[in-house]
């Protein structure tokens, strides 16, 4: 993505007239780094769920409820520890002496925007039942199956550093997510910004959240319908096929990982205020798509490789169609 | 883009004969007035040839340039026929001052028939120049095109680049036809002297003439193993780099010199000590008791022809002294001339007419399908002369009506627009709207804005933004058009793709 304050273009749009009033109300609360808010919203046009993988501070539960309360929906936090057992996350059924029988209460995972902090300190079979109902946008629970909401939007966390004690995300697993983004460090005059207004006043209206989602929901559809040209699916895949042959690679994108960026290109192209995309947008996408969709090769992850480099090497192979004419 | 220097091609032999046009017009120019402030003689033929590489390199070099400027189709065949022109006119005269003694006056040379027999022949041979020439570059543009896309797949970039490989061969169909009539003006232009001039063509003539000739046949087989790989290219076969054309276009060079030896001999002008080219010559000839004349004597009477072997050679085979090495010599290089001349005249004669036995369907014509096939050449010649004749009568016509500041302008425009420029795509042509970015990219890359095929439209238009700030938002405004009529639902309309044209042609013209 590009720097800071990157306008969305064509405004005129209705997808980029919500987009540019989203990344505005969400960016009071969650300053200075409108690109990362662009990312958060490609991911949930294209229904699909973000993780991110960052140090501890950097805003990552700020953005989640920011956006969530733009949309207008339910927000829950789910902080993942060791001992953390998949009926806390789905729902239990618990015995209710008044009435002599179970009544089934629902989990938190029962809501519009669910941030799951530090995913890799939970257990990998709860991390399975998250990452199932990320799948199947339903939960079963004891023989009762449950539609989550529409829309659902859920965004992991883990931190790169820490080891001991915890689970990472299996690279199998990471594919489930549209995108991986770091948010990392905010910039130094956004720095000295947070600290003379550290609150801002919290973004969305309340009393509008059903109309928001509904809006939501209209945004996804008409997000399926921006057009892509032959020569530029021809270019994704393109790009994809070249990570199943790199000799650098021990896995590399899966045909999940291409549709993802078909996906994503469309979104961010409706976010410039167009209907078709372009290859910049392919371009502009592909690294938080696809960086945490390939598994270096020990030999070569020792080497500092890191997929946002390969990814960036990558592109500059591959040729953009269309100058032959 | 490579600059103006890095222009220069690293095959010595295509810079030579591109040189050719530009050079000789550039050198003559020069050498011509110091001949005639200071007529030293041996010193500056000496110094004619590296100074001919020289600044012909530089001509080179620069005529490259021009062409890459987005000189005007029209524009360019015009500079080439006045460097035509003026390079035959002035090498005609400066090779008669070099080997007629004194400074002579234009006027007084073109009282003289060897003056006008040269001038035609040197005419000729640089209008084949300039179409080798623009063969070689549109072979050059192919290839260029080919690596700088980076093509891994033979078929692939054959199929991309259709365009420059069927302009390539069909200039270089026009060569071999070409080839093929100097060939056999080569031998007419002996037939002329011998006729017309009167004048006898001896041993060292007819051997120049028919080295020319072959000279000029050895273009036909790197031709036709150029024809030969582009169709293999076509099927997908890879074919080697080695490069015998421009090699043999420089043999093709040196068939000038060759025709010009036999027509200066020929001629008999006076031959002075203090012109090599004229000593070399005067001692080539010695070396067969070649008689030379010192003074232009008055056309002789048509002398009968000879017989294939002299009579007092056979005698002397026949049974009596048996005849000297060199007269033997002397009489084997004679005959071995004439025999040669006949084969190789036989021999064009073939080339031109045997593709007309074996048209496409594969089945030979007949006598009567293959005249009438010649009929409808001729016709259809005949008719495009007419037609070119009248679109230029109509657009002087038109540009009498013009401003008078416009006139050659409105010429310039009118014929241009009436002639069927076969390399003209239409508007909405796909080839033709990649192509046009390209020219974009060519002159930002003028600009030290360097490209990437993996770069986007629009990517590269914020690049150049950043080193051209003053074109950003035109250059911007191009992209977007491009993008749009490539990757939207619906292209650019035709008003649309009128502005982006004109778009482009503003860019580029900073």
């Amino acid at each position: 993505m590009s720097g800071e304050g990157r306008e969305v273009e064509a405004a005129t749009s209705p997808i980029a007239q919500w987009v540019r009033q989203a990344v505005q109300e969400v960016g009071r609360s969650f300053r200075g780094r409108s690109e990362v808010i662009e990312l958060a919203l490609v991911a949930l046009l294209c229904r699909g769920h973000l993780l991110v993988e960052d140090l501890p501070g950097v805003g990552k539960t700020l953005l989640a409820r920011a956006l969530t309360r733009f949309i207008g929906g339910v927000f829950r936090q789910i902080q993942c520890t060791p001992d953390l057992l998949p009926a806390d996350i789905l729902g239990v059924s618990i015995f209710d002496q008044a009435s002599g029988s179970f009544r089934f209460r629902q989990g938190p995972i029962i809501t519009n925007c669910l941030l799951v902090d530090e995913i890799n300190r939970a257990t990998p079979r709860t991390q399975s039942a998250l990452l199932e109902a990320m799948a199947e946008g339903q939960v079963s629970v004891e023989s009762r199956t449950m539609k989550l909401p529409d829309p659902f939007f859920l965004i992991a966390t883990q931190s790169p550093l820490e080891s001991e004690g915890t689970f990472p995300l299996p690279e199998v697993q990471k594919d489930r997510f549209f995108l991986s983004l770091t948010i990392g460090y905010p910039a130094r005059e956004t720095e000295l910004e947070i600290m003379r207004q550290p609150f801002e006043e919290e973004a969305g209206d309340p009393e509008g959240g059903r109309e928001t989602a509904w809006r939501v929901i209209e945004m996804q559809q008409e997000v399926t319908r921006v057009h892509v040209a032959e020569s530029l699916r021809d270019y994704i895949v393109d790009i994809v096929a070249r990570t199943r042959v790199e000799p650098r690679l021990a896995m590399g994108v899966s045909p999940r990982g291409s549709l993802a960026l078909y996906k994503g290109s469309q979104a961010l192209a409706a976010l410039r205020g167009r209907d078709y995309v372009v290859p910049e947008d392919i371009k502009e996408i592909a690294g938080p798509v696809l960086s945490s969709r390939l598994l270096f090769k020990p030999e070569h992850a020792a080497r500092g490789m890191t997929p946002l480099a390969y990814v960036e090497e990558l592109l500059a192979k591959v040729r953009v169609p269309g100058y032959e004419g | 883009m490579p600059d103006s220097g890095s222009a220069l091609r690293r095959d010595t032999g295509e810079a030579l004969l591109a040189v050719a046009l530009p050079a000789l017009f550039l050198v003559t120019g020069v050498l011509l007035p110091l001949e005639l402030a200071f007529p030293a003689g041996p010193l500056m033929n000496a110094l004619l040839p590296p100074m001919l590489l020289g600044v012909g390199s530089v001509g080179y070099a620069v005529d490259r340039r021009l062409t890459r400027e987005h000189a005007s189709a029209f524009v360019a065949k015009l500079r080439e026929a006045i460097l035509i022109l003026a390079s035959s006119i002035l090498s005609g005269w400066l090779l008669l001052l070099l080997t007629n003694g004194p400074p002579m006056p234009l006027a007084r040379a073109a009282s003289t028939p060897e003056f006008w027999v040269w001038l035609s022949l040197i005419a000729a041979q640089w209008i084949f120049s300039a179409a080798v020439y623009r063969a070689l570059a549109k072979r050059a543009l192919f290839r260029e095109s080919i690596e700088r896309w980076g093509h891994g797949d033979p078929a692939a970039a054959y199929r991309d680049f259709a365009e420059e490989a069927g302009e390539a061969l069909a200039a270089l169909r026009r060569i071999r036809r070409i080839v093929a009539f100097f060939a056999i003006w080569s031998v007419a232009a002996a037939l002329l002297i011998e006729w017309i001039l009167g004048r006898r063509l001896g041993t060292v003539e007819e051997l120049l003439i028919a080295l020319a000739f072959l000279l000029e046949l050895a273009v036909m087989k790197p031709l036709g193993d150029w024809e030969r790989e582009q169709t293999l290219m076509g099927e997908g076969i890879r074919v080697s780099e080695n490069d015998r054309l421009t090699g043999s276009a420089v043999a093709f060079l040196l068939a000038l010199p060759c025709l010009a030896g036999a027509i200066l001999l020929a001629a008999a002008p006076p031959l002075l000590p203090q012109s090599l080219i004229a000593a070399f010559f005067h001692w080539l000839a010695s070396l067969f008791n070649h008689p030379l004349r010192t003074t232009a004597p008055p056309p002789p009477p048509a002398p009968p022809p000879e017989p294939l072997v002299r009579p007092e050679l056979l005698k002397r085979l026949a049974g009596g002294p048996p005849p000297p090495p060199s007269l033997l010599l002397e009489e084997i290089m004679r005959i071995a001339g004439r025999v040669l001349v006949a084969l190789l005249a036989l021999a064009t004669l073939w080339l031109v007419v045997h593709p007309l036995f074996r048209p496409r369907s594969g089945k030979p014509r007949g006598p009567v399908a293959l005249l009438a096939a010649l009929s409808r050449k001729a016709a259809a010649l005949f008719r495009s002369l007419a037609e070119r004749l009248a679109s230029f009568g109509s657009a002087v016509k038109a540009a009498g009506e013009a401003p008078a500041g416009g006139r050659l302008r409105a010429i310039i425009a009118a014929t241009g627009a009436g002639r069927r420029n076969r390399r003209a795509l239409p508007a909405g042509s796909a080839r033709r709207f990649a192509r046009s970015f390209l020219k974009l990219v060519q002159w930002a890359e003028g600009k030290g804005v360097p490209f990437s095929p993996s770069m986007g439209p629009l990517e590269y238009a914020r690049l150049v933004a950043t080193r051209v700030p003053g074109a950003a938002p035109a250059v911007e405004e191009v992209a977007l058009l491009f993008e749009r009529n490539l990757y939207a639902p619906m292209p650019l309309s035709a008003d649309g793709l009128s502005a982006y044209y004109e778009k482009i042609r503003t860019v580029t013209r900073r």
